[in-house]
């Protein structure tokens, strides 16, 4: 292992941001590849994400889903290690792994016992960058995708978010979905695998993050023999767009369901804008009034929410599954125009702050959401600190500065509504304004 | 508190499951504490012995009304308006979960609210107010809740195992229940729940996180103490709900299109016979292996996209499955594919020792995995194992009853619950209007 290349920065001990967690250490391979390292002892349990950045932006409406359909047939075996020895491996360490595929970029995460990380690394490394691509295993993949799409299109509580996409951002490049549509996966080759990849796995696109017990100089080890022979280059992509909804908006798609599904989303600050976390904060307040005036106060649903999303280009959305969608829709506007117009009862707002400690605290002990946050706001915002510090002024937040970000950012609302139109008639269900 | 006697540390008996100490109270509560400071939070949950399997067909769906009831206001915090202030003051995060065989109600919130939200939890468990109004809304919430069931693609699946597998009582399968009962829900039948099952004997009270084992105990006994016993409660004498007399193929409408294949056989319940189940687990991770025949007849060379096979732990529908997607073209080759690797499994020539040593050390990584952080041990670990076992000694001895397993112990589980036994076959594919009817 080349050590003398490798740059070893220690970011911080006992820092002034008392929110930023010590023995967190950046370094970098031979070929460029930032690594952020966590040291938790508390158990053996590594955490360990690559990301891959690009998302939507590596995609275009031909190739949606081709760059997770390569990666999968790629963790299906290698040279070094091709199917009967991966799944041998996969056997002996009961590696979890886990994938995720979004706007910005594509993650695999393992879980691992300390003592099998070296192994499972280089086996990673070794699928990235040699994959085997039988055409059994690629078969294979392509059938589990379309079976997956299946499943998300015909279940309304998977599919509701996508219809609200055709309201809230015709056009945009979020609408490339990184998981791939029916159409697009069916007809992928292994040589466009090969070439997605080729392009794809490159130093320049990816980003490591690892919390767990193994120290820093170990893993560095590990890193440079797994990963340190990537090719450097990657692609450079434009910033995401805004999205823009010039008018209130609706979608419906009619199926014979016994209760109708509805998401409105509406713009919301980027990530690392300083109105992020007052927005955030305001829609966990509504989240709660969701709950009281939707399912406390008038029974009209089981499940109520709303949030922010978590991209470099946000927004914000409700959601409401209900047998009575006009009204529960009109209320659940409702509860978002008089948020704007009326500063929330304070008690409400500072319920939303002790929760968002404990959901902070809550995250502290899992190693999958460490190695999330860390390289999530690396990508988003430039900084991983930021994953720490963006509760920092929490506290501060008084009802009227959430009422102010919500004036500020909630335009035109985007909805999706799934509903039997049979039963409601469809110019019932119109977009209602957000003010 | 019976302090000298039940006191368990556990924590140097088995290395694979989480740190913990055990008390009982006098009045039968089991106290489960599992210290764990890597973060500033705690999570309390309290487990019962109850569900669907204690409900008839007049109740069924009321054990799930109940835990809907839980939270929903109490003598010390009558309203919601004032639960919900509470909540915020104390930075809870609640949740509650009714399963066939068990419901648990769970909040976690900063240690240093720890004493209050013991409070919270004491005063939700003994002094629901079940009212009458806020019973009235809850009715439409879970009506809403079971309409979005009726959506799920493997809904129509779900119910043909429920009649077939559970022919003799379906109702104590569902959780959910039927819309009959939850629209004639009232307080007496909630207080009938309350008086059977919520009860300190037929309870445990979980804490795991950032507090100390000494101080943890004193307040549980503080509060707890004064929760009155019960003994009502007959969730240990129920019987058994699984049975299958026949082999029975049903094909099940795939609304969504995709194609899925099940076999089950009973298993071996864990109240009576709780050694079968050491090996029925065993066997059941050594068919996860990928790298041996049954993954790789079925699934590398074979119709199958996925497939599993398992025991699932339960006192009273404990089952045997097979199952797996498949394209909905290859659904009945697929199906007769695995009975015939059914077959093949039953001989102990198709299992290798290294095989089942791999199988063996996935259980206990498993179980690792599983109790990554103090709420896993809080929210899914314990409450099951508790429950399920009745107690906490088969947890704590797991690991080591697990590494005792021989071949032969196999082997024996297959002769008695597999070999020559019924089962019931389930195909899941897009049927035409008639087929769908018949």
């Amino acid at each position: 292992m080349k050590i003398s290349v490798l740059i070893l920065l220690t970011v911080l001990t006992g820092s002034t941001l008392a929110a930023i967690p010590p023995n967190v250490e950046e370094f970098t391979l031979s070929n460029g590849i930032p690594v952020i390292t966590r040291t938790i002892d508390n158990n053996d349990i590594e955490g360990f994400s690559l990301f891959l950045i690009g998302g939507s932006r590596a995609l275009t409406e031909e190739t949606q889903g081709l760059e997770r359909f390569a990666l999968e047939c790629a963790m299906m075996g290698s040279t070094k290690y091709p199917g009967p020895a991966w799944r041998e491996l996969m056997d002996k360490t009961q590696a979890e792994w886990t994938s995720s595929f979004n706007y910005d970029f594509s993650r695999y995460h393992l879980r691992c016992a300390k003592d099998d990380l070296e192994v499972l690394l280089s086996a990673f490394g070794d699928c990235l960058l040699n994959p085997e691509f039988s055409s059994q295993a690629v078969e294979q993949v392509r059938e589990s995708f379309i079976q997956d799409l299946q499943e998300t299109y015909y279940s309304p509580d998977s599919w509701i978010w996508f219809v609200a996409n055709d309201a809230f951002m015709p056009g945009h490049t979020y609408r490339n979905v990184p998981d791939g549509i029916e159409e697009t996966i069916a007809g992928f080759t292994i040589d466009e695998a090969k070439v997605m990849l080729d392009e794809r796995i490159r130093s320049g696109n990816i980003l490591i993050t690892h919390a767990g017990p193994t120290g820093s100089e170990e893993l560095k080890e590990m890193l440079e023999d797994a990963f340190g022979s990537i090719p450097e280059g990657g692609q450079e992509y434009e910033p995401v767009e805004i999205f823009f909804v010039p008018f209130d908006t609706v979608v419906v798609q009619h199926r014979q369901i016994p209760t109708a599904y509805a998401v409105v989303k509406f713009n919301a600050p980027p990530q690392g804008h300083e109105d992020l976390l007052p927005f955030r904060a305001a829609l966990t307040a509504v989240d709660d009034l969701l709950w009281q005036v939707l399912r406390t106060d008038h029974a009209l649903t089981y499940a109520t929410f709303s949030g922010t999303s978590s991209y470099q280009q946000n927004w914000g959305y409700m959601y409401v599954s209900s047998q009575q969608p006009v009204q529960a829709c009109s209320l659940m506007a409702g509860v978002l125009a008089d948020a704007i117009e009326n500063p929330m009862n304070a008690d409400i707002v500072r319920g939303t702050i002790e929760k968002s400690r404990t959901l902070e605290s809550m995250k502290a002990a899992s190693k999958d959401t460490q190695c999330w946050m860390m390289g999530s706001f690396e990508i988003t915002t430039g900084d991983w600190r930021n994953a720490y510090t963006i509760f920092d002024n929490i506290e501060e937040l008084t009802p009227e500065d959430l009422r102010i970000v919500l004036d500020k950012w909630v335009g035109n609302g985007g909805w999706g509504i799934i509903a039997d139109t049979t039963a409601i008639p469809a110019e019932q269900l119109r977009p209602w304004s957000l003010h | 508190m019976r302090n000298g006697i039940l006191l368990l540390i556990l924590a140097a008996v088995f290395a694979a499951a989480a740190e913990l100490e055990v008390r009982h109270l006098d009045n039968g509560l089991t106290v489960i504490v599992s210290s764990d400071d890597i973060s500033p939070v705690v999570t309390i949950c309290i487990a019962v012995k109850t569900g669907a399997t204690c409900e008839t067909p007049e109740t069924n769906g009321l054990a799930h009304f109940y835990e809907h009831m839980f939270f929903k206001g109490n003598s010390a915090l009558p309203d919601q308006t004032i639960y919900r202030q509470r909540m915020g003051e104390l930075g809870i995060i609640n949740n509650g979960a009714t399963s066939t065989e068990r419901v648990w109600y769970h909040i976690t919130l900063g240690s240093d609210n720890f004493e209050e939200g013991l409070q919270f939890m004491f005063d939700a468990i003994t002094s629901p107010l079940f009212d009458m109004v806020e019973m009235e809304r809850e009715r439409d919430v879970i009506m809403n809740e079971y309409d979005r069931k009726t959506s799920h693609p493997l809904w129509l699946l779900w119910l043909a195992q429920e009649q077939v597998i559970y022919a003799d009582a379906p109702w104590r399968q569902s959780s959910i229940g039927v819309p009959e009962i939850i629209q004639a829900a009232s307080p007496s039948a909630m207080e009938y729940f309350q008086e059977m099952y919520y009860t300190p004997d037929n309870s445990a009270l979980i804490i795991a996180g950032d507090v100390d084992y000494e101080e943890a105990f004193m307040l549980a006994e503080q509060l707890f103490s004064q929760w009155e016993y019960g003994g009502r409660s007959n969730y240990d004498i129920l019987p058994r709900l699984i049975s299958i007399e026949r082999d029975t193929t049903v094909y099940v409408d795939s609304p969504s299109g995709a194609g899925f294949v099940s076999v089950i056989f009973e298993g071996p319940s864990i109240s009576t016979d709780p050694g079968a189940s050491y090996p029925a687990d065993v066997w059941g991770s050594y068919l996860g292996l990928m790298s041996r025949e049954y993954y790789t007849d079925l699934v590398t060379n074979g119709p199958f996209i996925s497939i599993s096979g398992s025991y699932y732990t339960q006192r009273f529908s404990p089952r045997i499955s097979f199952s797996g997607m498949v394209h909905p073209d290859r659904a009945e080759e697929a199906l007769s594919l695995l009975l015939e690797e059914i077959d093949q499994l039953q001989s102990p020539d198709y299992y290798d020792a290294e095989g089942l040593i791999l199988a063996k050390e996935e259980l206990d990584r498993h179980r690792i995995m599983a109790e990554e952080t103090s709420r896993d041990v809080a929210i899914e670990s314990l409450p099951f194992w508790w429950v399920v076992a009745g107690n906490l000694e088969y947890y704590s001895t797991y690991s080591d009853s697990i590494n005792a397993v021989e071949p032969e112990d196999i082997n024996s589980f297959l002769e008695i619950w597999i070999k020559g036994k019924p089962h019931a076959a389930f195909i899941m594919m897009p049927l035409d209007a008639e087929e769908s009817q018949q």
